[in-house]
């Protein structure tokens, strides 16, 4: 089967009506992209909804039914109460033989309630030659055509989400079932459990009839056969009701889970802000030395101020000292010593009373007293450092103040990028991540004890089987013994045989088939897989209790070692092998639906991932949100090598979304525009 | 000269300002006294007898630079007479009066932005580290010191 053409008319966000032509050369990739909210899935539910007439998908399970609503939300706004039909068509072609499908419903807004039916299926055949059959539009015809081409029972094989992906990646009860449901719908084996069933409760009749017409150690046999009987069903009621409870306290612990992400989510932004406070906390030490500089240059800049009287007195003072007013000392000494020799240091004779000593006394007694002449001294010394000291002291005032600016700035800065991340951070975030895990340690204790609970359940059953076994020997025997040979024994021993035969059947069947899908998925995971996961993974195993595992390179289990990457990996290579069971080929003939399927894998598990799909199906319809498709990831589509078509769901100002074919030479700067 | 056992008094009215400038610069009282001296100076204020005299820190904290500084305004207003720079005691207390007159141009021109006035009084109010305070400062000075060199 390829899918052709979909048209949707006021379906979901898709006001009016609006196309999309899948590429159907093969292998071929069509690629649907947009942000969440656009519609993704909405195309996905078009499909099944067209095909099956189904509302919901698997990622609904907790949605009742009534909430979804298909006819486009703002058209019902608009038609004033008036019903809108929303409808669906889909051309697929099968076998040379083209189908159209068309679905509609009908929606009714009444307040702040919208109403939904179904309104009209039909389907038009158009032979290899071109001829058109008349339109069918009996729903009974076209359900059967439609299951011909397509079995409802395997479209969870060929159209999955990424919410089946995550559900897959759990150890846990949910992923049980999907995989024991994924087998029973490949074996299509509901008639043999049937058989089974009615089998088992025919048996329970004969032995409960037997008990009636016995009596003696035979009667007791029967009686302790019976009571092993009702003690095993009683063992599975218990069991069920236990796995129940596992199953939501799995859910509650995902939930909690889901919470705990949330705020790991913003563990980044917690790391980033830690950083930019050492950040901070270094620009503000820096500035604290900075400031200390500045406001050790006050002195010498108020200082500066004074220039002009610092140079005054320093001259004043110098030309004192270069009239020998000052220093004072050694001139006195040297005064002193010609007063007292009579003799110049020319040579002159100054004798007392002489017009030349009369001269030297007076100018000694003009010196001003030595005390006050050393202290000018030092004065002129300072005011000379002053003077030549202060254009360097300005130059460096200047510098400081524009390296103190500079830092302010950086501060600012680094406190604007703190202030807008503490705006994202929820400062109670801690607290509530700390209730999370306290509620999420007491439901995992809840876990443990019910897993227990399962394992001590499975076992007693167990010893009942044997206990059951030991029973039909003894009764058996005492038949032989007794030689009980009515017909009513007859027919018991028959029932017994049957019941086991029935049950031999079953498990070999199923046993095949996770032998299959375990060689298979091994197989996709061996070539989705980087280099260091081939290495340490070996295969993909289907345990008996439908749980998967995964074997390292020395076949021990270790799936609980495995990142979460890895997982899902898994989970994709155990979807991928129940379409190839489902359609018995290596490379299937069904279109291969993935919705945001790349979540946790790296690039070079997505490159893998996109190298391999149009290796094992023919038409891929892969539906991307921005996050999952950049330019990394549409080289690695680039390079596969098969005809790809470009589609991209653009929101409109009413909030409806518009289907845009963008041609593939375009797309990339679609893609980076984002 | 020198003499560094004793207290520099200012004003009473200007003792909050003081120790607001102190708190907002992080700079000593010698340094805020020695600033209001060379403005008062720099901008030809005129001395300002202090009406109630406070003391406020100890001569002996100011530099060797400050004392230099400080003896050449009396040399310079007293013709050059050493003796004027004699006695320590008389030159602090000219200083006093015109640091006096230059601590009315710190409030009311280099830092007016800081200005409150809380019940009259006035006061000096910064909420950030020092830097902004002391950075206003060396731009008026700088600004200030350019305006003296046009001269």
């Amino acid at each position: 089967m390829i899918l052709k053409k979909m048209i949707l008319d006021n379906f979901r966000q898709f006001q009016g009506q609006q196309e999309i032509n899948f590429n159907t050369s093969t292998p071929s990739i069509t690629i649907i992209y947009g942000t969440n909210g656009r519609g993704k899935t909405g195309i996905f539910r078009a499909l099944i909804f067209c095909l099956f007439g189904e509302k919901s998908l698997a990622q609904d399970e907790n949605i009742n039914i009534k909430d979804i609503n298909l006819v486009n939300t703002q058209a019902l706004e608009k038609s004033d109460g008036k019903p809108v039909v929303a409808m669906v068509a889909t051309t697929l072609v099968h076998e040379n033989k083209t189908y159209e499908i068309i679905r509609k419903i009908r929606g009714l807004k009444e307040g702040s309630e919208i109403f939904e039916e179904g309104f009209e299926l039909t389907l038009v055949k158009t032979d290899e030659q071109g001829n058109t059959a008349p339109t069918i539009k009996d729903k009974t015809t076209i359900n059967e055509i439609i299951g011909n081409i397509f079995d409802p029972k395997i479209k969870d094989y060929f159209l999955f989400d990424g919410e089946k992906i995550e559900r897959l990646t759990r150890a846990d009860v949910q992923q049980k079932k999907t995989v024991a449901q994924g087998i029973k719908n490949l074996l299509n084996i509901n008639d043999l459990e049937n058989a089974i069933n009615g089998m088992k409760s025919l048996l329970n009749n004969l032995n409960a009839q037997l008990k009636i017409h016995s009596q003696g150690k035979f009667a007791q046999v029967l009686n302790a056969i019976a009571t092993t009987n009702k003690s095993m069903e009683d063992n599975q009621i218990k069991q069920e009701t236990v796995s129940a409870q596992l199953d939501a306290a799995e859910k509650e612990l995902r939930k909690y889970d889901g919470e705990l992400d949330k705020i790991n989510e913003i563990k980044h932004v917690i790391t980033q802000r830690k950083a930019l406070l050492a950040q901070e906390a270094d620009l503000i030490e820096t500035q604290s030395s900075r400031i200390d500089l500045l406001r050790s240059k006050l002195t010498g800049t108020a200082a500066s101020l004074l220039m002009p009287i610092i140079v005054k007195v320093y001259s004043q003072l110098d030309t004192k000292k270069q009239t020998g007013e000052i220093p004072v000392q050694s001139k006195l000494d040297l005064i002193d010593k010609i007063l007292k020799d009579h003799r110049c240091i020319c040579g002159t004779t100054v004798m007392e009373g002489s017009c030349e000593y009369g001269l030297i006394l007076k100018w000694k007694n003009r010196i001003v007293d030595s005390g006050l002449s050393d202290n000018a001294l030092n004065l002129w010394r300072d005011l000379n450092a002053i003077i030549k000291e202060t254009p360097g002291t300005i130059d460096s005032v200047h510098k400081a103040l524009i390296d103190y600016d500079k830092n302010q700035i950086d501060v600012t800065q680094i406190h604007e990028q703190l202030k807008k991340i503490s705006d994202q951070i929820d400062d109670s975030a801690e607290e509530k991540a700390k209730g999370f895990n306290q509620s999420r340690d007491k439901v995992n204790k809840d876990i443990g004890s019910y897993k227990n609970q399962v394992r001590v359940l499975e076992q007693e059953y167990q010893t009942l089987e044997s206990k059951k076994v030991e029973l039909t020997r003894q009764k058996e025997k005492l038949q032989e013994e007794e030689g009980i040979k009515d017909e009513l024994h007859a027919c018991a021993a028959l029932a017994t045989d049957t019941n086991e035969a029935l049950n031999n059947i079953f498990n070999s069947f199923t046993e095949d088939i996770k032998k299959q899908l375990s060689d298979l998925a091994s197989s996709a995971m061996k070539r989705l897989l980087d280099e260091e996961g081939k290495w340490s993974l070996k295969r993909i195993v289907v345990k008996n209790d439908y749980s998967l595992q995964v074997h390292d390179h020395r076949d021990e289990p270790f799936l609980a070692n495995i990142s979460a990457g890895q997982r899902q990996i898994v989970s994709l290579c155990f979807i991928t092998a129940l379409a190839q069971v489902a359609t018995g080929k290596d490379r299937f003939e069904i279109p291969l639906f993935m919705d945001t399927p790349f979540g946790r894998l790296s690039l070079e598990h997505r490159e893998n991932l996109i190298g391999f799909i149009p290796q094992i199906c023919q038409q891929w319809i892969i539906m991307v949100t921005d996050t999952e498709l950049t330019e990394k990831e549409w080289n690695f589509f680039r390079k596969v090598n098969c005809n790809c078509t470009f589609y991209k769901l653009s929101p409109l100002a009413d909030g409806t979304t518009k289907v845009e074919n963008i041609p593939v030479d375009e797309a990339l700067t679609s893609i980076q525009a984002h | 000269m020198k003499m560094t056992d004793m207290r520099v008094y200012i004003d009473k009215s200007n003792v909050k300002i003081y120790d607001d400038l102190q708190k907002i610069t992080g700079a000593d009282f010698h340094i805020i006294f020695f600033i209001c001296v060379c403005l008062a100076v720099s901008r030809r204020a005129d001395p300002q007898k202090l009406s109630k005299r406070i003391e406020k820190f100890w001569a002996r904290t100011m530099t060797p630079t400050e004392w230099s500084c400080i003896y050449a305004i009396i040399l310079e207003q007293n013709a050059m007479d050493l003796k004027s720079v004699e006695n320590d005691e008389n030159v602090i207390l000219q200083m006093e009066a015109i640091a006096n007159a230059g601590i009315d141009i710190i409030t009311n021109d280099l830092l007016k932005e800081y200005i409150r006035r809380v019940d009259g009084i006035k006061s000096l109010y910064s909420n950030d580290n020092n830097g902004e305070a002391i950075k206003t400062l060396l731009y008026s000075l700088m600004a200030d010191y350019i305006d003296r060199i046009e001269e």
